[in-house]
């Protein structure tokens, strides 16, 4: 069983996909580097807001199955969402469902439930793994972690209100001229 | 829920509130109840024709109760929206490509061109603003096109 390591630009890209849409629930992908007994989830794909169907999550995991197969080493690893009710900390039928059809691609693919109460809070996610048919909080011997600096991208990211130009695949569906992998932000984060 | 019951007595009162259908599939498809959602868009098609949105949205959720009829039905309702509009409609032919897929067991010649025009139509679109994500979408759609079947 491996590790996990959360980048700063994962955690906070699906942290503003979170905040840019907080009546509603969000999620996307989680895509990083697998070692021996280290994941790294080195990107978040952010995928939708308020409800979904089928079609167009196949496409978005068709699309990302293929970005993965041309980067060589990089692999679908998770799968993370918020749920749209603050007091709803569970993991819901839909997203057990998308995380399961997640673990065929890694078998052992993670899913982070955003915390709605503490979103902006270090580190506000919860992290499940499978276990049998349940995702459920990993043992203690289990490590997750979210790199060092995370936190304080975010804060920043936020005092600058880019939450408003994170573009998840609904929006790129809506607008063609709208990145879903959104480097631009990739690119302020590498700074 | 209680939700879903409150909006059914405000719709058995007033049949063409249009906000309370579309509240109450939303809250359908939140819970998965597809099926349900499904009638609720019918009403909202017959109340307004004229926007392929909502085709569009029935199409998906057909496609995503699945099986044949419904597959079929998603292609006839994905091909409406299209005809009232082509410009953008990014969701419709991704999910005629889709449903074009799924029906592959029954591929006619029909089917097949329709795909290739889907195809084309996407790739054009891509084209024309330049996107770096042009290379993939196409070979995405080449690993969905149906081949011809007896």
């Amino acid at each position: 069983m491996p590790n996990y390591e959360i980048t700063p630009t994962a955690f906070c890209k699906l942290k503003l996909h979170a905040t840019k849409y907080p009546s509603q629930a969000v999620n996307g992908l989680l895509i990083g580097t697998v070692k021996k007994d280290k994941v790294t989830i080195q990107e978040a794909f952010p995928l939708f807001h308020g409800n979904f169907c089928l079609p167009m999550l196949e496409i978005a995991l068709l699309q990302l199955e293929e970005y993965c197969g041309e980067q060589k080493d990089l692999c679908l690893v998770g799968y993370y969402h918020a749920n749209e009710l603050l007091e709803n900390n569970d993991v819901t039928a839909v997203a057990a469902a998308i995380a399961d059809k997640i673990q065929s691609y890694y078998e052992h693919a993670c899913l982070i439930l955003i915390d709605n109460k503490a979103i902006i809070k270090n580190p506000g996610i919860k992290f499940y793994v499978k276990r049998g048919s349940s995702w459920i909080v990993p043992e203690d011997k289990i490590l997750w972690t979210v790199q060092d600096n995370a936190h304080d991208l975010l804060n920043g990211a936020l005092k600058q209100n880019l939450q408003h130009q994170i573009v998840d695949f609904s929006h790129h569906l809506d607008d063609i001229t709208k990145d879903w992998f959104n480097p631009h932000l990739t690119k302020k984060f590498s700074k | 829920s209680a939700a879903s019951d409150v909006y059914k007595r405000q719709l058995e009162i007033f049949m063409s509130d249009i906000d309370a259908w579309q509240e109450l599939a939303d809250l359908y498809i939140s819970q998965q109840l597809y099926q349900y959602a499904g009638f609720c868009y019918e009403e909202l098609i017959l109340a307004s024709p004229d926007n392929y949105h909502l085709y569009v949205q029935y199409a998906e959720i057909l496609y995503t109760i699945g099986g044949s009829e419904n597959y079929n039905m998603a292609l006839r309702y994905y091909s409406y929206a299209l005809e009232m509009s082509e410009d953008n409609n990014l969701r419709a032919f991704y999910g005629l490509c889709l449903v074009l897929h799924q029906l592959k067991g029954f591929a006619s010649k029909d089917n097949i061109r329709l795909f290739d025009l889907a195809h084309q139509k996407l790739i054009d679109f891509y084209k024309s603003v330049g996107s770096d994500k042009l290379s993939i979408v196409d070979k995405v759609l080449k690993k969905l096109k149906p081949t011809e079947t007896f």
